[in-house]
């Protein structure tokens, strides 16, 4: 065990302490974070582009963009959200105090992934910073300069007991996994996610697992091809293709599939131009691992366009495969690479059975020109989240909560979202000490005529207006007074 | 596996989309208040033959609290099922932002057999609202409640869709190897750990309300009458077997000698001199159970009570004073007629015995010095508080009820219960037109490309926070 349960210990110490918890504490930490996201963002920007060749537009818009949106609305809004919330009252209650107050749950835990270090880290951390917590971070250690630039920064900023960073592999995630928590928010995909839920159960311990799988991208007939390819193209192969919520695969009828493949081409010519290997704004394969496995992915497919690749670099052309086989092995695991295969459907009917035979997934995308059929689609099948004729976007709107459902995930966050996801929603009825009279009908012995008074004032079935209510009021009061007298 | 029938048949039956339409969901929501309209009796006899159930206490919790979960649910439900609007950025105010309440599938509900009715009855009320197949695992222990239940319901709820299987623990171990969209659990914190283990390996969310020991913090400045009837109420209704009930006091010394005459008083108001011909006292559910509960009375010194009946399965309404922390009744979770009393100095030790422990489902104050029930509130951590009561928390339908900790996770009642068994999707319809304004997102990338997105979807603070 060791230095992990030192940190953990010494986390768990400190919200002890009590000072995470009141709110001027929790607005400073926050403004440091912004401070540093400020101050240190060329270094950030570094980091990104050593671990991923990242572009600095594309980092800047992908990770830091949304994560100062993302302080800025919850140091704006955090008085509100942190505030207790009154709640209806029923007769027997009427005099009394009733509200749900947000508490902190105690030391979280935080473990990101590699695809977009840096945000995946920090927007629950802010979450769980604004929820009053301790908070344990674990970048992923297969990014490893911006793991490592996070375990720099972040003690320069922040409390450095309360929100301790851990850096380091598979042994220290399993030394961590194994101490107790009292919420875990893990990214990366379904198998280790498994593994992580197995390992909070030993300690009761809630977890929102943000994983992944194969996003559906369903095209119709009746749609402007144009634009539509345009943004899947921009969607799919950002980061290069190493983006959770990717369009993974089309699937559309076999008449428009050839001119998928040329919009899609012509899209990548404007956005790459003629050679995308010395493009600046093409990204690589984050390491070899990866590298070989997206390649393996290649083997006996139709290429439409693409396919060179580049070991030295970790270099994949973007690539369209074309009548590929449900069978195959690019459609059993999520690609999570620059590869996009086209599966052909008769119509829409057969696209939500391709979709509904298989896991829940992370994200689901329609382009259509029919508004029905999109509602149609939305209602006749299930996903974490859902983008109509567009991708990707849902994931920046932070009012929209961001998770999944069956393997893609549990649990959400962004936005207020994971200020409710980082908090205890604990239950407050705070009653007089006098006014004994309305309990006596609770009490034994009992009686016919109890009972009757407990079903008129426990039974909620009256109209809700105003006067009605200003009666009930009089009448529970008179009611009271006449029990009082009576017993 | 001797269930995967069941659980495919009730997966086709999910799949044919029969359960998702608001006027089937309302149909067998108001099947099952028929059911507790219809079968009251004869769930009022089963619950008695379980564990002595009272009746006025049966009527209470397994009929009138359940109608009234269900009526909050008949009469908010097509609100509840409508798309949540949201909030949207400039780029995207010609766009339709919403969440989606999707229903998960096909969930589980285990239930416990204290109050054997209620405890899977407010659930499915739940699951059914959000448009799930389910599955009804009923305790075992309450065997007549468990007989009814799996003869009776499938007369007003749907068998295509609703199902209810009878087991004991190793075929439910079986029954949880099979995939579940969610699982709603109702138990111990032990068992607790099992179900959330079997549910990681098909990654299947859950729910689990679990127990612990709810401590009751008795200050010096408090109506000693009300008190004592209220601890004491809370204390003995369903012989304590209640996972809310208050399960120990703590007090100062001269509370104690105060509390004990009031809460003499209020046990023979109760339940007459002789408890055990009082018909408004139930009994412990099982001789195991039996055997548990009367090991926990060698602790401390019996001041009230203490007789037991094997036969009956009868303990007398007891409190026990001087008890301490290292006493057998201080190790678990009561479950039975039984008060500690254990002696704190002041409010300060109280709060540092409570956050010694693990985190309790509820918390209860009395004090008349609202301060002292605030300072409590705030310097500790349960799923509920309630101040200068017991039980009632549970009552209200707009407060969540769920535990932290070793008491559990997740919460349910009125529209939590339809919150917790969707999936809430956030789902955003965008126009195909307009593509100018997404050409700044796109490569080849520029310095005013970024520029113009960063204004786009810049969240600016609206001045300075007043609390600094």
């Amino acid at each position: 065990m060791g230095r992990t349960q030192e940190v953990v210990g010494r986390a768990r110490a400190a919200f002890r302490s009590g000072r995470s918890r009141p709110l001027e504490f929790r607005m400073r930490q926050l403004k440091n974070l912004e401070r540093m996201v400020q101050e240190k963002e060329r270094e950030i920007l570094a980091a990104i582009k050593a671990d991923l060749h990242k572009c600095g537009h594309n980092a800047y818009s992908h990770e830091i963009m949304g994560v100062l949106g993302e302080l800025a609305l919850t140091m704006e809004q955090l008085p509100t959200w942190a505030a207790p919330r009154p709640v209806k009252k029923n007769l027997l209650t009427l005099r009394d105090e009733a509200y749900i107050c947000p508490e902190p749950l105690g030391v979280v835990l935080v473990i990101g992934a590699w695809n977009y270090p840096f945000v995946l880290v920090m927007q629950p951390l802010i979450g769980a910073i604004a929820a009053g917590n301790a908070v344990v971070v674990k970048p992923s250690e297969v990014s490893e300069h911006t793991s490592q630039l996070i375990a720099d920064i972040l003690p320069q900023y922040l409390d450095k007991e309360l929100y301790p960073v851990v850096t380091g592999g598979v042994p220290e995630t399993t030394e961590l996994l194994a101490q107790r928590f009292d919420h875990i928010l893990y990214t990366g995909n379904s198998a280790v996610g498994k593994i992580v839920m197995a390992a909070a159960a030993k300690h009761l311990t809630p977890v929102t697992l943000e994983l992944g799988g194969k996003s559906p991208c369903y095209i119709d007939n009746d749609c402007d091809l144009d634009v539509a390819c345009r943004r899947i193209t921009w969607g799919k192969y950002m980061n290069c293709g190493q983006t959770c919520i990717a369009p993974d695969y089309i699937l559309c009828h076999p008449s428009i599939q050839s001119r998928v493949v040329e919009n899609i081409k012509a899209t990548l010519q404007e956005f790459y131009g003629n050679d995308v290997k010395k493009c600046p704004d093409y990204e690589r394969i984050i390491n070899k691992r990866h590298f070989k496995r997206i390649v393996g992915l290649l083997e006996g497919q139709k290429i439409a366009h693409g396919g060179e690749t580049d070991e030295a670099s970790c270099f994949i052309a973007p690539t369209i495969l074309t009548d590929v086989s449900p069978e195959s092995k690019v459609m059993e695991e999520e690609i999570f690479g620059p590869v996009l295969p086209i599966l052909s459907v008769k119509s829409v009917d057969e696209a939500i059975e391709f979709i509904n035979s298989r896991e829940k997934p992370l994200a689901l995308y329609v382009f259509s020109n029919d508004k029905k059929l999109i509602k149609r689609v939305i209602s006749e099948t299930s996903s974490g989240g859902f983008t109509g004729n567009d991708v990707i976007m849902h994931f920046f709107l932070s009012s929209l909560p961001f998770g999944g459902v069956g393997n893609s995930g549990m649990g959400a966050y962004h936005g207020k979202h994971s200020f409710e996801t980082f908090s205890h929603h604990r239950s407050c009825l705070i009653k007089d000490l006098k006014m004994e009279g309305t309990n006596k009908l609770r009490y034994p012995p009992s009686s016919q005529k109890k009972l009757d008074w407990a079903k008129f004032f426990v039974l909620k079935r009256f109209n809700k207006g105003r006067v009605g209510l200003m009666v009930l009021a009089l009448l529970g009061v008179v009611a009271a007074l006449v029990i009082k007298v009576s017993w | 596996n001797p269930y995967a029938g069941l659980v495919s048949h009730l997966r086709a039956a999910w799949l044919s989309g029969k359960t998702r339409p608001l006027e089937y969901r309302v149909a067998q929501l108001e099947a099952l208040g028929r059911f507790l309209e219809e079968k009251q009796q004869d769930i009022l006899e089963a619950t008695a033959l379980d564990m002595g159930k009272p009746s006025f206490e049966g009527y209470f919790t397994e009929i009138l609290l359940c109608k009234n979960e269900l009526n909050e649910t008949l009469n908010n439900l097509s609100r509840w099922v409508k798309d949540e609007h949201v909030d949207k950025h400039l780029v995207m105010q010609l766009d339709s932002a919403f969440i989606r309440k999707d229903p998960y599938g096909v969930v589980l509900i285990i239930s416990p057999w204290n109050y054997p009715i209620h405890l899977f009855l407010v659930p499915l009320i739940g699951a059914i609202a959000a448009g799930n197949c389910v599955v009804v695992k009923p305790s075992e222990v309450s065997k007549n409640t468990e007989k009814l239940v799996a003869e009776m319901l499938s007369c007003y709820l749907d068998s295509d869709c609703f199902a209810v299987v009878t087991a004991g623990v190793e075929e439910t171990t079986r029954l949880l190897e099979n995939k579940f969209d969610y699982i709603f659990f109702t138990g111990s914190p032990r068992v607790g750990k099992i179900v959330m283990t079997a549910a990681a390996k098909h990654l299947t969310p859950v729910t689990l309300e679990l127990g612990g020991k709810n401590p009751c913090y008795v200050s010096d400045s408090c109506d000693v009458q009300n008190t004592a009837r209220r601890v004491a109420w809370g204390r003995f209704f369903n012989a304590g077997q209640t996972c809310i009930a208050p399960d120990y006091i703590l007090c100062s010394v001269e509370m104690q000698d105060k509390l004990m005459p009031a809460l003499r008083e209020a046990i023979t108001e109760y339940f007459g001199s002789n408890p055990k011909e009082s018909p408004d006292f139930a009994r412990i559910v099982g001789d195991k159970q039996f055997q548990r509960v009367r090991a926990l009375l060698s602790s401390g010194r019996v001041a009230i009570g203490g007789q037991t009946d094997e036969r009956e399965r009868y303990i007398a309404p007891t409190v026990l004073a001087d008890v301490q922390p290292s006493d057998p009744a201080m190790q678990e979770e009561i479950f039975g007629p039984i008060l500690p009393i254990v002696v704190v100095a002041n409010m300060d030790e109280a709060i540092d015995f409570i956050n010694a422990r693990p985190r309790p489902l509820a918390l209860y104050v009395f004090s008349c010095d609202s301060k002292v029930v605030n300072q409590v509130l705030e310097r500790t951590s349960s799923g509920s508080f309630c101040g200068n009561d017991t039980l009632m928390h549970v009552t209200l339908t707009s407060l969540p009820f769920g535990g932290i900790g070793n008491s559990g996770l997740g919460k349910y009642h009125g529209k939590f219960t339809f919150d917790t068994f969707s999936h809430h999707r956030g789902c955003l319809h965008r126009s195909m037109g307009l593509e100018a304004i997404n050409c700044p997102r796109y490569p080849p990338y520029t310095p005013q490309k970024l520029g113009l997105i960063s204004t786009a979807f810049e969240i600016k603070r609206k001045g300075m926070c007043t609390l600094l």
